[in-house]
């Protein structure tokens, strides 16, 4: 999430954004080294396949300012629904995110080349690259208390000052972003604690690493993928592991699509509460609290109180009593992820910015039309099970999804934003609407060609994970000393009762 | 039947609009949740959310009067009913102004009492019996351990004791109206 209040570019002033994204995307002409367009190897696919809005970024902001409003308006009726994840899934898709990609390309954020994620999904954005001397985070313990028996571990990233002790500083957001890569440092200390007997230092060090990596691959797989994928592409990857449409993708370094970045991967916005209880002896706390570390001159309070900033992951992950639910995937924004920090309203912001942001890095990004990328899908998918009635194979459906929910918004709106949406509005629709059948998510899940993009990013990338850990010398050996939870589904829930148990 | 359940999240503009309404004439007050939460709606419209008028954090809280409980703008009073489509009055579900203030489990068409103690009668609001007695229960739990691991104030109490810049002494007075007249037991 980025942090306005926090930001020191003169150009990024504490209020609505448009100007400067404008200033931002006429410089952002080419796509960096590490992004790609999707199924394209060529540098710049065909310009006709590119989304095209109003024809001028200028206007194409201006038309989507009311869109970035209508999408944040009566957003937070969503809070009252049930959503159909728990709340924790929202923080583990944003770890996935890190994890993917060291930053969004677009006029939002900045290319920094240093910083690319080549290995797949290996926790480099917790620990740094598998080839990096970098010093292993160190862990803050929350104390064990008699008056809560059984509890699950809690654990939490150390800081220096405002600089967390991550190879990736956005993995500091917020408590729950922090103390959950924390419990993977802690998985990580157990397995090369347990490894240092019979392997030398840097050897434990390594299976440690891949041995974690194997655990939060799994919940990847079986946990998130499988709440967050439409329930044709979820069959499909169950099936044959998703080897379907861009093969070439399962290669070490190779780009990630800007359409993942910029849109398919945004979705988890849309699920963040606007207040969240971090633990039942705490009170019920505003998002914009709970922004970064401990406030300054509070860490003694925590010190002494084990209670205090202390996720209880109980009511984020499992099926328990107390369990905090996401909020539904879908076109809905809520407001203070910009907007209420400390109750008060930010001088000349607008509770839309995020969602323009959003709108921006996707319509600004040189990312391909949504009906592009339905024709370069549907010789691949069009014919299989479950798939032949999306709605993503014509262009009059799509239209019709798109115009459903556009009539809901004041005033009339422009006819491109129907006949061509930017990708990430397109997708959050897609994903509210509903019609299972037709590719739509109902807003339990993303629907059709969200899913696709997901599962076309992440499932090479776990396998290239999967493939770089399968060739490590003594894996097999390591696996026997430090075997993952054994006998039970790997779920985030199930590494978290196995982390307790070994407290 | 489930029990009522009161959240406010950001004690500070809440307890000053209930420092307006405790000036106004018992006539002029809000007779339902409805009305309330409209009236705050519009306080936020009015005091904290239009940048062009910014409240004065040392000054006592601005007035309630009509035309401010009308303003409109981004805050929005609103009744979610548990079934989706719900129309009716006697729906039940939950009030709100989000995401500063939402009182669940309560009917649309709820009535409010706002009292204060009179010379003839005072007034005292009682814990609800399930929330009580999961408090007693964790707070004997917490005894018994030894007392060091205590349950965690709201933040405004560590806001205004470590002298922080964002909370003056009267809008930590607003948090702490807010938090003793809305707060259930703990």
């Amino acid at each position: 999430m980025a942090r306005d209040d926090q930001s020191t570019d003169p150009l990024e002033p504490r209020g609505h954004a448009r100007a400067v994204l404008e200033a931002r995307a006429i410089r952002a002409a080419t796509l960096p080294p590490d992004r790609r367009n999707y199924l394209c190897d060529a540098a710049q696919p065909d310009p006709s396949r590119l989304y095209a809005g109003a024809g001028s970024v200028a206007e194409t902001l201006r038309h989507l300012e009311p869109v970035a409003e209508h999408l944040v308006d009566d957003a937070w009726k969503v809070d009252a629904l049930p959503g159909s994840m728990p709340a924790g899934y929202t923080f583990l898709a944003q770890l996935v995110a890190h994890d993917v990609a060291a930053h969004t390309f677009g006029p939002d954020e900045t290319y920094r080349p240093d910083d690319a994620r080549g290995h797949g999904l290996t926790l480099d954005s917790i620990f740094g690259p598998l080839s990096s001397a970098r010093a292993m985070p160190k862990l803050y313990r929350f104390r064990l208390s008699a008056s809560d028996p059984g509890r699950p571990v809690a654990v939490d990233l150390t800081w220096t000052g405002n600089t967390v002790d991550a190879h990736d500083a956005r993995n500091g957001d917020t408590p729950f972003l922090s103390q959950l890569s924390a419990l993977f440092v802690r998985y990580f200390d157990l397995a090369a604690s347990a490894l240092s007997e019979e392997f030398p230092e840097q050897r434990a060090r390594l299976l440690a690493r891949c041995l974690t990596a194997e655990v939060y691959l799994d919940i990847i797989e079986h946990d998130l993928l499988a709440r967050l994928l439409h329930p044709a592409v979820l069959a499909m990857v169950r099936a044959n592991g998703w080897r379907l449409v861009d093969l070439a993708a399962e290669r070490e370094g190779f780009a990630i699509p800007v359409e993942f970045t910029n849109a398919a991967f945004r979705f988890g916005h849309a699920m963040v509460r606007s207040t969240y209880w971090l633990n039942d002896r705490s009170p019920v706390m505003p998002l914009g609290d709970l922004i970064g570390p401990v406030p300054p001159g509070l860490e003694g309070i925590r010190a002494g109180n084990s209670n205090f900033w202390r996720v209880d992951w109980r009511l984020f992950f499992g099926d328990g009593p107390q369990l905090q639910m996401a909020r539904r995937i879908g076109p809905d924004l809520p407001p203070d992820l910009e907007r209420v920090g400390k109750n008060r309203a930010i001088p000349g912001g607008r509770k839309s910015d995020l969602a323009l942001r959003d709108l921006a890095s996707s319509a600004t990004g040189r990312l391909q039309s949504v009906a592009a990328l339905a024709e370069l899908l549907a010789p691949h998918l069009a014919n299989r099970a479950g798939c032949a009635g999306w709605v993503l194979w014509s262009q009059a459906g799509r239209r019709a999804v798109m115009a459903d929910w556009l009539s809901a918004q004041p005033g009339q709106a422009p006819d491109h934003l129907k006949l061509d949406p930017p990708l990430s509005l397109y997708l959050m629709v897609e994903s509210g609407a509903n019609g299972v059948d037709q590719g739509l998510g109902g807003g339990r899940t993303l629907g059709a060609l969200g899913s696709t993009l997901v599962a076309e990013v992440l499932m090479p990338r776990l396998r290239m994970a999967r493939n770089f850990i399968a060739a490590q010398p003594e894996l097999n050996r390591a696996r026997s000393i430090f075997p993952p939870p054994a006998g039970r589904a790997p779920e985030m829930w199930t590494l978290i009762e196995f982390l307790t148990g070994l407290e | 039947m489930t029990e009522v359940i009161m959240t406010v999240a950001h004690q500070r503009p809440v307890g000053a609009f209930l420092t307006a309404v405790a000036h106004l004439p018992e006539a002029d007050r809000p007779k339902t949740v409805e009305g309330l939460m409209t009236a705050f709606a519009g306080y936020l419209n009015a005091y904290f959310l239009d940048p062009n008028k910014r409240i004065d954090p040392k000054m006592p809280a601005p007035m309630l009067t009509p035309k401010v409980a009308a303003t409109k703008g981004e805050a929005a009073a609103a009744f979610v009913p548990a079934t989706q489509g719900d129309t009716s009055a006697a729906a039940i579900g939950t009030w709100m102004v989000h995401p500063y203030i939402e009182v669940g489990n309560i009917r649309r068409d709820a009535a409010i009492d706002l009292v204060q103690h009179k010379p003839e009668r005072v007034a005292i609001r009682l814990p609800t019996a399930g929330l009580l007695e999961q408090a007693e229960k964790d707070a004997r739990l917490l005894s018994i351990a030894g007392d060091t691991d205590k349950f965690v104030g709201p933040n405004y109490y560590y806001d205004y004791f470590r002298n922080s810049p964002g909370m003056s002494t009267m809008e930590y007075l607003w948090s702490r109206i807010a938090d003793y007249t809305t707060s259930s037991c703990r």
